[in-house]
């Protein structure tokens, strides 16, 4: 037991030491960065300043890349929620001919990296006229495969006399869906939703390649741009990443209690 | 309320054997009919067949005499019960029962009002506000026949209701369902796999084996008067004993042997089963209630010496069960005449709490004013009543 406890007291400060860097890092003076890396000083914030935060403030539109990230990835996961759900409570329970052909199918698109479809899809949104904009960064997204396959699993355990007696009691298709399969599904959903969040947070090549101004650029783009913005301020550009996590851990810790339990009900192991 | 008919009703899953074929059944207005049967017998896809839930392969379902085979299960205006409650988990009490009254868009005022009326009938005024999982079995089930209740359904549809709780609360429920049934005097089909269930709860009852009714009938008929060998062994607790013979005359009696003695057939049972005269010195099978079966002293005439195989003392009687050199058939298989059970054991009732040896020798004497009898397919001989 001690044994253990120690052994994953190990792991969590392997995991949690460039954390840990990164915030002792972003709050101290900028020539230090460099010099107490990998020193135990560099976990150490003495003297600790806001002054590299107020530094991405004034030296990019950091606000702006914030409003995009939140606005772009809020987009796909909110309305993702809607249309995989609904794709696969079609999938687990509405029988029509072909649903478990296209089921297949939709499974199958679960391997395809996004990197092999990146220069088909750059054409068709180029062909759409969408380049630079929002609507180029959400639209293809929405539609994810591991997001229905989760809620597939999810749904086809719940039980189906709660909708075989809702049919009974004349609940229409999608009142038994908004009404009594969406309220007992909170698990997945908080699963689907900080899945989809922490992916497409951190997106990075699929805006690099749509995206031309900074304008509707979300913040992976923007810190890669930051980094090499001269001259390199290892401070400030701690701060950025400290802020750019910020939103992840917060969903998180918002949602984990449902994300735990969605995604033991749906039988994914990690 | 309404009357429901099957007409040659049929299912069959894509390249399967029929799960129900061809059958014929009436329930009757403000009847309650209980479908029993052992289980994977096809009752509760029946059940599901006629609620509209699963669609039918052949025949008719007739609810008042309209067909209702193309009406979706919402339209068919049927209230069903589900085994496991199926009460909608994140809404209250008084919501699960309000549900089908808003899905039927009743004005606010009297969706409180048949809640309320209904609570009050099935005492579950002060549970309203609490979710399913904070109630108890019992009451759980109390809220699913509350929600089938407050929406004046044509007939209830019950689907095992009782399995899931203890066996005293089956009781309680038991009850409960039954007076109920009788005060709205409201059409019932209820399915169990439970035979007490059955012969205590059903106005009549009907018998299923793989996907065919065997007999439908009332209670006491069913147990004094079963059709066949399946029913005999199903229906009463234990079931019948049946046993395979050879009918012998002898001075002008229809007699048979067992384990070496000679039992005489009363003069009321050849009268009840005229046909017995033409099968003398013909196998068939008798069929033998454990409560027909006596425990007598030693050395008494016509009695039947057999080994105690095991006992089950329940306080006001015991279930004895004892290997005897006879031939038992099994009660069912397709062909009982010829289906011998290995070891051959009868099960009698002794009325009295009882404790006995492994392997002690007891003495049994067989009332033979109360046999039945089959023909060797296991279909009761023809018999007056």
């Amino acid at each position: 037991m001690i044994l253990s406890y120690a052994l994953l007291s190990v792991l969590a400060l392997l995991f949690l030491a460039p954390v840990m860097m990164m915030l002792a890092g972003s709050l101290k003076p900028d020539e230090r960065v460099l010099t107490e890396a990998g020193t135990l000083a560099g976990f150490i914030p003495d003297q600790a300043s806001l002054q590299n935060y107020t530094d991405v403030f004034t030296r990019t539109d950091f606000l702006g890349f914030l409003i995009n990230s939140l606005f772009i990835t809020g987009t796909i996961v909110i309305c993702g929620l809607l249309v995989n759900a609904l794709a696969a409570y079609a999938f687990a329970r509405l029988h029509w001919r072909g649903r478990d052909l296209l089921f297949n199918l939709v499974l199958a698109l679960m391997i395809l990296p996004l990197e092999s479809i990146a220069i088909p899809l750059f054409y068709g949104v180029s062909l759409l006229g969408l380049r630079d904009t929002y609507l180029a960064q959400i639209l293809p997204f929405i539609a994810n495969a591991f997001s229905i396959y989760l809620f597939y699993s999810f749904f086809i355990g719940l039980p189906r006399e709660l909708e075989e007696a809702a049919r009974l009691d004349d609940a229409s298709t999608l009142r038994i869906f908004f009404s009594i399969i969406l309220p007992n599904s909170k698990p997945v959903f908080a699963s689907v939703a900080i899945l989809s969040f922490l992916m497409w947070w951190g997106a990075y090549l699929w805006p690099l390649m749509v995206t031309i101004g900074p304008e509707v650029r979300p913040l992976p783009v923007a810190i890669a741009a930051f980094y090499t913005l001269p001259p390199p301020q290892w401070g400030d550009i701690l701060a950025f990443g400290v802020m750019m996590v910020t939103p992840v851990l917060l969903v998180f810790l918002l949602f984990q209690r449902w994300f735990v339990r969605g995604v033991a009900a749906s039988g994914i192991k990690g | 309320m309404a009357s429901i008919r099957l007409d040659k009703v049929s299912k069959q899953y894509d390249y399967h054997d029929a799960v129900i074929e061809e059958m014929d059944l009436q329930i009757r207005d403000g009847e309650l009919l209980v479908l029993v049967g052992p289980s994977g017998c096809g009752k509760s896809t029946l059940l599901r067949m006629v609620a509209g839930l699963e669609e039918i392969s052949a025949g008719e379902i007739l609810i008042d005499d309209q067909v209702v085979n193309q009406l979706p299960p919402q339209k068919r205006n049927l209230a069903m019960v589900f085994q496991n409650y199926a009460l909608y988990p994140h809404m209250t009490v008084r919501e699960n029962l309000a549900f089908p009254l808003k899905m039927q868009r009743l004005l606010r005022d009297e969706v409180n009002r048949r809640v309320a009326q209904t609570a009050e009938l099935l005492s579950l005024g002060n549970l309203l506000d609490r979710r399913p999982k904070q109630l108890p079995g019992g009451q759980r089930q109390r809220v699913a026949m509350g929600r089938a209740m407050v929406r004046d359904a044509d007939a209830f549809l019950m689907d095992e209701p009782l399995s899931n709780l203890d066996a005293k609360l089956r009781v309680e429920i038991r009850s409960e369902i039954a007076a109920l049934q009788k005060r709205l005097g409201i059409t019932t089909l209820y399915v169990t796999h439970d035979q007490v269930e059955a012969m205590t709860l059903g106005h009549r009852v009907a018998v299923m084996r793989t996907g065919k009714i065997q007999q439908v009938a009332t209670p006491s008929r069913l147990y004094e008067h079963p059709v066949n060998v399946f029913v005999a062994g199903f229906i009463g607790n234990p079931g019948m004993n049946v046993l395979r013979v050879m009918l012998e005359t002898v001075d002008k009696a229809l007699v048979f042997r067992l384990g070496g003695h000679c039992f005489t057939l009363t003069q009321s049972v050849v009268e009840n089963y005229p046909d017995l005269q033409n099968r003398s010195g013909q196998m068939l099978l008798l069929g033998i209630r454990p409560a027909a079966i006596t425990l007598v002293e030693p050395g008494g005439s016509g009695s039947l010496e057999t080994i105690v195989s095991s006992a089950e003392p329940l306080g006001h009687e015991t279930i004895l069960h004892v290997d005897a050199d006879i031939d038992v058939v099994a009660t069912d298989t397709e062909d009982p005449g010829n289906t011998l059970l290995k070891r051959p054991t009868l099960t009698a009732i002794i009325p009295e709490h009882r404790h006995f040896k492994p392997r002690e020798t007891v003495h049994l004497q067989i009332d033979c004013d109360k046999l039945h009898c089959f023909d060797l397919q296991g279909a009761a001989l023809a018999h007056h009543y």
